[in-house]
């Protein structure tokens, strides 16, 4: 009986000193509302807090670095090339959207293998994951959740969910990067690139901070009957604004997308003067999908840019590097045209 | 009226064979038989659906097969076996289809026309029925309507396939009656097949029997006589 | 032979017309002078953004949920007629479905079937009467209805099956594009497209007016039609052939609209309670044209809350109505 006092005592001091241990212990994520990544015994402790509801945690203990790793966004490709940890990767989603040439090549080299996301997350092919020997799943649970969680931890395969997407911030969603060091014993080469990107990102800004620049700009483009716009509190608005463009609907509340009529947009356009991010490469590929383009005030006005003459770079790179976004950004503004973009092309 | 000039009708194999016979304006006629013999085969011979393996038939002089289909359809009217009715068909409306051969490419409905539809109507005794819709009278009512629509239509022949087959029977009484009645005043020439052979024997109609490969023209016959011949297959 | 009730709900509609007209040209998120209107029209300034704003899009959408919502309608009442099935509609030959297939390749497979910006649209057009002459040659073959229907059917599972699988090898953005034509869409349209729009929309009227005593007497039937002298084999093609056309050309310039076609002429008979063809004509395209600039006019008027596609608002009004047909038919 005394026996079992002690004990719960014991218990209760091993707590509370690992508390106090706890709390002396820095997180390595200083911008990521969702990531923190902390050291323990001789590996990382991973905790990634669900976005929409505060209580809910996903918890990741990382003893050792791995080798096979399964991704199914390309924001994780970008981020595992950037490290040099190609190597590392056993499974993609599809081939047709990856940008990093040795990806590319490892795949068709049936190094890599596909796992046909034809539709969603949800409908990858479990069979051709365990054929790859995959140890973790990277997921970025766009429609909600990963229905296949369970059934794979019970096949031990761990399965990480990666809220890169979810991040308002520039920087949050760059610093991800330090799950990916993480997981492939890379922390120090993730903190170095971390902190180059942190600097340039603020280098750019600093340097936006100096154009004044009056022009409007409008973002996005008509698919099927509305015009899909980022909100004023979006990720890409707050880029917008930190970048010195002057955003029609940067005011408009809302962290996702607007749905406006083509009136609305014929109204609000007229005194636009940047275009960006149609999501056509050629002004006669923006006609092909809406002939009605060309009634847009802005058409055949303003200068219009995009990514998608290379989409997949734009998708796997510009999370991870906002700093190449503020230099194109930069460029744009400043009408730059001789300056290398990373990933902005004009549109003609 | 009209004249079977030897055929054998059938699909593949020929069904029924007959001699010359002849029918009558101003009669009816029971075409009678066994399930299966060919009755129905033989309508569908006089209406041009299915075509006569040998001989002709003649209907006002004029060979069948010379016919166009428009000319055919103002020869020979046919009432429907089973008319269940259809919803927001009103009886005046249905009964006026009878018309189409006669009217013009719009369907539309001269005086004349109407004054027939109300004529037939009167004598069937059906004119309280012609605001209602056709799906909420009775089936004897609607039998009723469908003899009016090929009434109507004023063709010298009518032709009707087991129309009492679904009637009780006051209903099929009634409605051979009228047949009769009408075939007499109007003179046309009424062939309709069916099973009610004490019906048919009671008010004398003269009986088309086929048995046994072969059609026949009867006068008058005693059930035992009819049931001894439908016996032979 | 029209009662006089009858011609009394079609004046009624026929009044409702340029209202509902008016509405739908009014219910836009812009407040727009009737100048502008009058200038768009008559006195057009490729310049003034409001008058291209009526021109370009307004006059096109209103004119086409009119079109639409009348052509679909009317399509609708050919096919329930020949087919006598109250469940039947312009699409049940796989018209649409043609179209689809057609568009689906152009899309998703990079095979250009046209170049130009009338690409799309020809090319939905020809997919569309494609169909349509397929099932009018299969019909000359066919003797009963119910194998004409299956045959359709089986046409529509069959390029469904096949749109499926260009679907599943598509990228990204052109799986995207061809979705969004599926959605179907009112505001394709331009105002030099209405001319043609609107002669081929009235040819094919006047045509159903010219065939209202075949169908009058194909209720009864192809039998029955066939002993009162009607051509059935004739009908039958000059049918199709108006129902390929204005299925075809609808979902040429719209995508697939749903349920419009089916919903509506059982609506009209309902309400007008008459077989006679002649009433039922101006009844669909009246009901019909109505119904979807109504349908329209309320999608935009909620364009600053909400952006309902059209197809998901024809469906959210027309499938409780399917049901309640059926419970009536059952009854």
């Amino acid at each position: 009986m005394i026996f079992l006092v002690l004990l719960l005592c014991a218990c209760q001091t091993g707590k509370r000193t690992e508390k106090s241990t706890q709390k002396s212990i820095a997180n390595y994520c200083r911008y990521s509302k969702y990531l923190s990544i902390k050291d323990s015994l001789g590996g990382y402790v991973v905790l990634i807090q669900h976005p929409d509801s505060k209580h809910r945690y996903y918890h990741l203990f990382i003893a050792q670095p791995t080798k096979r790793l399964s991704v199914l966004s390309s924001t994780h490709i970008g981020m595992l090339s950037a490290l040099h940890q190609e190597n590392a990767i056993v499974g993609i989603s599809d081939l047709r959207f990856v940008f990093s040439p040795l990806v590319r090549n490892r795949t068709l080299a049936k190094q890599i293998v596909q796992l046909d996301q034809a539709q969603s997350e949800q409908t990858i092919s479990v069979d051709k994951l365990l054929e790859s020997k995959t140890e973790y799943v990277v997921y970025s649970a766009f429609s909600g959740s990963f229905s296949n969680e369970e059934r794979l931890r019970k096949l031990g395969i761990q399965c990480i969910p990666d809220y890169d997407w979810r991040e308002e911030s520039a920087l949050g969603k760059a610093e991800w990067v330090l799950l990916f060091g993480a997981l492939t014993g890379k922390m120090q080469e993730a903190k170095h690139l971390f902190s180059t990107i942190e600097k340039a990102f603020q280098k750019e800004k600093i340097k936006l901070s100096s154009v004044h620049q009056p022009e409007r700009m409008i973002s996005g483009n008509v698919t099927g009957d509305f015009w899909y716009a980022p909100a004023g509190d979006s990720y890409m608005s707050q880029l917008y604004r930190e970048s010195g463009f002057h955003y029609i609907y940067q005011h408009v509340k809302g962290t996702g997308s607007l749905a406006y009529s083509m009136e609305k947009i014929m109204k609000d356009g007229q005194q636009v003067q940047i275009w960006m991010n149609p999501g056509f490469p050629t002004r006669s590929a923006i006609l092909g999908a809406n002939p009605k383009a060309k009634y847009l005030p802005f058409f055949s006005n303003a200068r219009i840019y995009c990514y998608t003459h290379n989409s997949n770079k734009y998708w796997e790179l510009s999370a991870l590097r906002p700093d190449w976004l503020l230099a194109d950004f930069h460029a744009i503004l400043t009408n730059n045209e001789g300056k290398k973009r990373y990933f902005y092309q004009e549109v003609r | 009226m009209i004249q079977f000039e030897h055929i054998a009708i059938g699909y593949s194999d020929v069904l029924l064979r007959s001699a010359f016979i002849e029918l009558e304006a101003g009669k009816v006629y029971a075409l009678i038989g066994r399930n299966g013999i060919g009755k129905s085969t033989l309508l569908q011979s006089l209406t041009g659906m299915v075509p006569l393996k040998e001989g002709t038939i003649r209907l006002l002089n004029d060979s069948l097969e010379t016919l166009s289909r428009l000319e055919l359809v103002k020869r020979i009217a046919v009432v429907e076996s089973r008319f269940e009715g259809l919803e927001y068909l009103k009886v005046k409306d249905y009964i006026a289809l009878g018309r189409t051969p006669h009217t013009d490419a719009f369907g539309n409905l001269k005086q004349q026309d109407l004054a027939v539809i109300h004529e037939i109507a009167g004598a069937l005794g059906i004119l309280a029925l012609m605001d209602k819709f056709t799906d909420q009278i009775s089936d004897g009512e609607r039998q009723l309507c469908a003899v009016a629509r090929a009434f109507v239509q004023e063709t010298p022949m009518i032709i009707l396939d087991e129309p009492t087959a679904f009637l009780d029977y006051l209903n099929r009484k009634k409605l051979l009656t009228i047949l009769v009645e009408l075939a007499r005043d109007q003179q046309k020439c009424i062939l309709l097949s069916t099973h009610d052979l004490e019906l048919c024997i009671q008010e004398k109609v003269p009986m088309l029997l086929a048995s046994s490969g072969k059609l026949s023209l009867n006068e008058q016959l005693t059930l035992d006589e009819v049931l001894n011949e439908m016996s032979k297959y | 032979m029209k009662d006089r009730s009858l011609r009394l709900i079609v004046i009624c509609l026929l009044g409702l017309l340029p209202i509902a007209m008016y509405v739908h040209l009014m219910s836009g998120q812009i407040e727009l002078s009737y100048s502008s209107y009058w200038k768009a029209i008559f006195d057009f300034n490729n310049k003034d953004t409001y008058q291209v704003l009526i021109r370009e899009f307004r006059i096109p959408r209103m004119m086409m949920a009119l079109v639409a919502g009348a052509g679909l309608s009317l399509a609708g009442m050919l096919m329930q007629t020949l087919f006598k099935n109250p469940l039947a509609g312009p699409y049940v030959l796989g018209i649409n479905s043609g179209a689809s297939l057609l568009i689906a390749v152009s899309m998703m497979t990079g095979i250009q079937l046209f170049q130009s910006n009338f690409g799309l649209i020809g090319t939905a057009l020809i997919g569309a009467m494609g169909a349509g002459f397929l099932m009018m040659f299969v019909a000359q073959r066919l003797k009963s209805q119910i194998s004409l229907l299956l045959v359709g059917l089986m046409f529509g599972s069959f390029t469904a099956a096949l749109v499926s699988m260009i679907e599943s090898k598509a990228g990204a953005e052109s799986l995207k594009s061809f979705t969004m034509w599926s959605m179907g869409s009112l505001q394709q349209v331009t105002f030099e497209q209405l001319p043609i729009i609107l002669t081929l929309f009235i040819l094919s009227i006047a045509s159903v007016f010219l065939l209202v005593k075949p169908l009058n007497v194909l209720v009864l039937g192809e039998k029955s039609a066939s002993m009162l002298g009607i051509h059935i084999q004739r009908t039958r093609f000059l049918i199709l052939g108006i129902t390929a056309l204005l299925a075809g050309l609808i979902t040429a310039f719209c995508g697939p609209i749903a349920f419009v076609g089916m919903a509506i002429p059982n609506l009209t008979r309902m309400l007008f309670r008459t077989s006679n063809h002649a009433a039922l004509i101006w009844g669909n395209v009246l009901i019909g044209g109505l119904f979807l600039l109504g349908i329209d006019s309320i999608i935009q008027l909620l364009e600053g809350q909400l952006s309902i596609p059209l197809n998901a608002f024809t469906s959210l009004i027309g499938a409780p109505f399917v049901v309640f047909l059926l419970m009536r038919k059952i009854k």
